[in-house]
């Protein structure tokens, strides 16, 4: 990047909301599992029901609407991961963002 | 069952879609861990290939697709006329040599391993139905819809597949709505100007689904999308892309660790050295790999 381009860079602009939108759509991306053929999403319901209900084998509808099999364990410890993964990311990506004040801090 | 990513990459005099196809087979193949397959033509496209970028593609098909559309692509620098071919994207169901494949675009640049759950379901066939701005400027608000007809809009930019009667059958409705893409224009209402493999998909997937609204299963999350007009600041690779619109005033945005759809072909290649540049060990994952300055996904 030449000095013309950084010094044009320091006169841009941060649009906070934009921006929060798209962590937010980039966390619910990182939140899908797949388990036993079926899509779900590691939303805090799931995470809590697969926590509570506490049977080896039950069945889920999954995000397509279809009926799933799923392994109570297996399930819980992928939902686990990827809910606290996307959550944590998006904690720190949206702490992140909260420094930057104008395009040049980006 | 093997698994594998697809890209179509035909290039033209404006455009070097191979060298596109290579970055985006790069972030694919590191992320993913999948082998990436190019569908390209002529004997220029297999020329730039065979002297650069050969070594990102596990596979080569070469078709003789000789069916072109010209269009304008409008970017924040400039309008550029070129010729695109894009009409025989539905061959790609006997095309492709996988069980399991991954259709992405030579303009779609992954920077995660997300579409990877994908394939550990039963779904035979998925796309995006939604797309997602990143500049916040609803710039794809008029694209929810098919034409005055008002279905739902189904994106042909990354489709996952198998080898599927379902599959199938949306790939060869779509050849048939191809060929008769006027009187599909007038049914649907909208402009048969240029035919785009989105239109196409949208009403094979409507029909095939028994004509209603969401029967499908779409790929997971929307479509990230940074328009034309778009202007690429910086691309990092495993990482993210920084870039520049207009909004209020100049606004500089900022996306890491998500699938984008760069529809700025002409800014996308300056920065292929980012990528290309840095090469990591077969078989060994990208995140695995300390990369001064670069933050990794882990």
């Amino acid at each position: 990047m030449d000095i013309q381009n950084i010094k044009n860079l320091a006169d841009t602009a941060f649009n906070h909301s934009v921006h929060r939108k798209n962590l937010k759509e980039r966390a619910e991306s990182k939140m899908a599992v797949a388990h036993n053929g079926g899509m779900f999403k590691a939303s805090m319901e799931l995470y809590t029901f697969l926590r509570v209900w506490d049977e080896p084998h039950l069945y889920l509808e999954d995000m397509y609407g279809n009926p799933v099999q799923v392994d109570q364990k297996e399930l819980l410890a992928k939902v686990t991961e990827a809910f606290m993964y996307a959550m944590n990311d998006w904690y720190v990506e949206f702490a992140k963002a909260k420094l930057i004040r104008k395009g040049s801090d980006v | 069952m093997s698994k594998g990513v697809v890209i179509f990459a035909y290039n033209t005099p404006e455009f070097n879609y191979i060298e596109m196809a290579a970055i985006a087979a790069y972030q694919a193949s590191i992320e993913m861990l999948l082998p990436v397959t190019l569908i390209t033509n002529n004997e220029i496209s297999m020329a730039i290939l065979k002297n650069n970028y050969e070594e990102y593609f596990s596979n080569i098909i070469v078709t003789n697709t000789q069916e072109e559309q010209h269009r304008e692509f409008r970017f924040h620098d400039g309008i550029i006329k070129s010729v695109w071919y894009n009409k025989d994207r539905m061959s790609v169901y006997d095309l492709s040599p996988y069980d399991q494949t991954l259709l992405i675009d030579a303009d779609y640049f992954m920077f995660n391993r997300d579409l990877k759950e994908i394939f550990d379901t039963s779904v035979d066939f998925a796309c995006y139905d939604e797309v997602h701005d990143l500049t916040g400027q609803g710039r794809f608000n008029a694209d929810r819809y098919l034409g005055y007809s008002k279905i739902p809009m189904q994106w042909a930019t990354v489709i996952y597949f198998t080898k599927s009667p379902v599959a199938k059958a949306i790939f060869d409705f779509m050849l048939h709505i191809k060929k008769n893409y006027e009187y599909y224009a007038a049914l649907y209402a909208f402009d048969p100007g240029v035919y785009r493999n989105d239109f196409a998909l949208s009403i094979a997937v409507q029909t095939i689904t028994g004509y209603s609204k969401n029967n499908f299963c779409k790929l997971p999350g929307k479509l990230a999308t940074l328009d034309s007009q778009v202007e690429i600041l910086y691309v990092r690779a495993f990482d993210g892309i920084m870039y520049r619109y207009k909004d209020r005033k100049d606004t500089v945005g900022s996306i890491s660790h998500t699938n984008v759809h760069v529809m700025n072909k002409s800014d996308m290649s300056s920065f292929k050295n980012n990528i290309l540049g840095i090469k990591t060990m077969p078989g060994v994952m990208a995140g695995s790999i300390p990369i001064p300055g670069i933050s990794i996904q882990p």
